[in-house]
């Protein structure tokens, strides 16, 4: 009986998660969408030095970073998945979303320093709070950190 | 270098796949695969159990035997008379096996088949008794779960369900501890088909006995009538309703003409001895037994 109330348990968190998960996928995923379009017209490149670099005139490393967690729903299915292997879908959109958010925190940053564009950026990937479920430890959450040189260039006439 | 801001079209970092497709998918799919390996073993298993020579007797089995049947013996005159009737009855059958019967105080109405050719009968059931041939059904009843060797099927494919969720749920889930305390006990339920196969067997181990078959349904028409008063939810999670197996047992001794008899009433040495006699509260591990009795 108990073992049964488990499992409705489960089932319940499991659609509760889907539903708000989705919600909260498809709002991150537009306020993403409009923050690329303000900063579209700030170059973010991943070379170590550019063409023109005597015209670089101020240099600052700039960071930007964000932590996500994944939902339940999430979860189960990237548990079912290591049971199988292959793809595990669930986990792309969250880690897709991670890195474009970070670089736009990044673009921010240069931004509000006035640079033209960012050079050598890179990305790092952490994960924080080991989720246990069932004594099998998870990653829930991750922080992805994406950092780079902000440069302002000499105005060319 | 010329630098031209672009938004891509579409998002090349992710599938396309809708989440509770693939949900659905995977989970259906592993739940089925589990069922089916589930039901092959557990065939395969009852393919071998039926293949058991019948002169071979488990080790195992004779060591629950031993831890049953060691306790003392509360009626010394009762027991020896119905492990009497045991005995007339399995040398129908078997050339040589021997079987053991031991009665337990008990206002519980049932009788309990354990490893090792053990039966438990206990007194509520021996009190509801008014006739040898009923005794004899009863018995007989147990018997063939032996000649099938029932409780050997039913540990097997425990076995195997426990392995199947170890291996998914991990050896310490709460899942497999559970599972585990379930079905790797001698707490075994038989299902309706085994419960038929005994009593057909007994019917005819009956008739063999006395030359006739009255009082074959006469216990199960009893309890059958105490299932309507008082729905008892332990009686229906252990066996068909005895009102089924009433009408199975006629529709039996109609197809094959079975004759009717003469009852033969128990002998004095039980009936002084079990009839008002005190039941006290049943011991623990007995109660560990009792779901695959004749009830």
């Amino acid at each position: 009986m108990g073992q049964l109330i488990n499992i409705v348990l489960m089932m319940v968190l499991l659609a509760v998660a889907y539903g708000v998960g989705t919600i909260v996928e498809r709002e991150h995923y537009r306020k993403i969408l409009l923050k690329e379009e303000q900063y579209l017209d700030l170059p973010v490149v991943t070379s170590r030095r550019i063409a023109e670099n005597d015209d670089i005139l101020t240099a600052v490393l700039v960071s930007g970073s964000v932590v996500i967690s994944l939902d339940y729903f999430k979860r189960f299915l990237a548990g079912l998945r290591n049971i199988v292997g292959g793809r595990v879908s669930s986990y792309e959109t969250l880690l897709d979303r991670g890195r474009r958010e970070a670089v736009l925190r990044m673009k921010q940053a240069a931004y509000e320093m006035g640079a033209d564009m960012v050079i050598n950026m890179r990305f790092e990937r952490s994960s924080i709070g080991n989720v246990t479920s069932d004594r099998k430890s998870q990653i829930g959450c991750f922080e992805l950190l994406a950092y780079g040189m902000a440069v302002t260039l000499k105005k060319k006439q | 270098m010329k630098f031209t801001p672009r938004i891509l079209s579409e998002n090349v970092n992710i599938s396309r796949t809708s989440p509770l497709r693939e949900f659905f998918i995977l989970l259906g799919g592993i739940l089925g695969v589990l069922v089916a390996v589930y039901l092959l073993l557990g065939f395969a298993w009852d393919s071998m159990v039926d293949r058991i020579p019948d002169r071979i007797d488990l080790t195992f089995e004779r060591y629950f035997g031993k831890a049953a049947a060691g306790k003392g013996c509360s009626f010394p005159r009762a027991e020896p008379a119905v492990q009497s009737l045991l005995d007339d009855l399995a040398a129908l059958q078997w050339a040589d096996r021997r079987f053991t019967v031991r009665l337990v105080s008990d206002k519980e109405v049932n009788a309990v088949a354990l490893p090792g050719d053990t039966i438990l009968v206990y007194t509520g059931l021996l009190e509801k008794i008014d006739s040898e041939n009923e005794l004899a059904m009863v018995l007989a009843h147990e018997l063939g779960h032996f000649f099938r060797r029932d409780h050997l099927r039913g540990l097997g494919r425990g076995a195997v369900l426990v392995i199947l969720s170890a291996a998914v749920l991990g050896g310490d889930s709460s899942g497999t501890d559970l599972l585990q305390r379930v079905l790797l006990t001698t707490d075994l339920k038989y299902s309706r088909k085994q419960e038929e196969y005994a009593d057909k067997f007994a019917l005819a181990l009956l008739n063999k006995k006395y030359g006739h078959v009255s009082g074959a349904t006469a216990f199960f028409e009893k309890a059958s009538r105490k299932e309507r008063a008082g729905i008892c939810s332990r009686f229906f999670m252990t066996h068909p309703l005895s009102r089924y197996r009433v009408e199975a047992l006629r529709r039996l001794i109609e197809e094959q003409g079975l004759p009717a008899g003469k009852l033969k009433p128990l002998s004095p040495e039980m009936v002084t001895e079990i009839k008002g006699v005190d039941q006290g509260a049943i011991s623990r591990d007995e109660g560990m037994y009792r779901s695959h009795g004749v009830l």
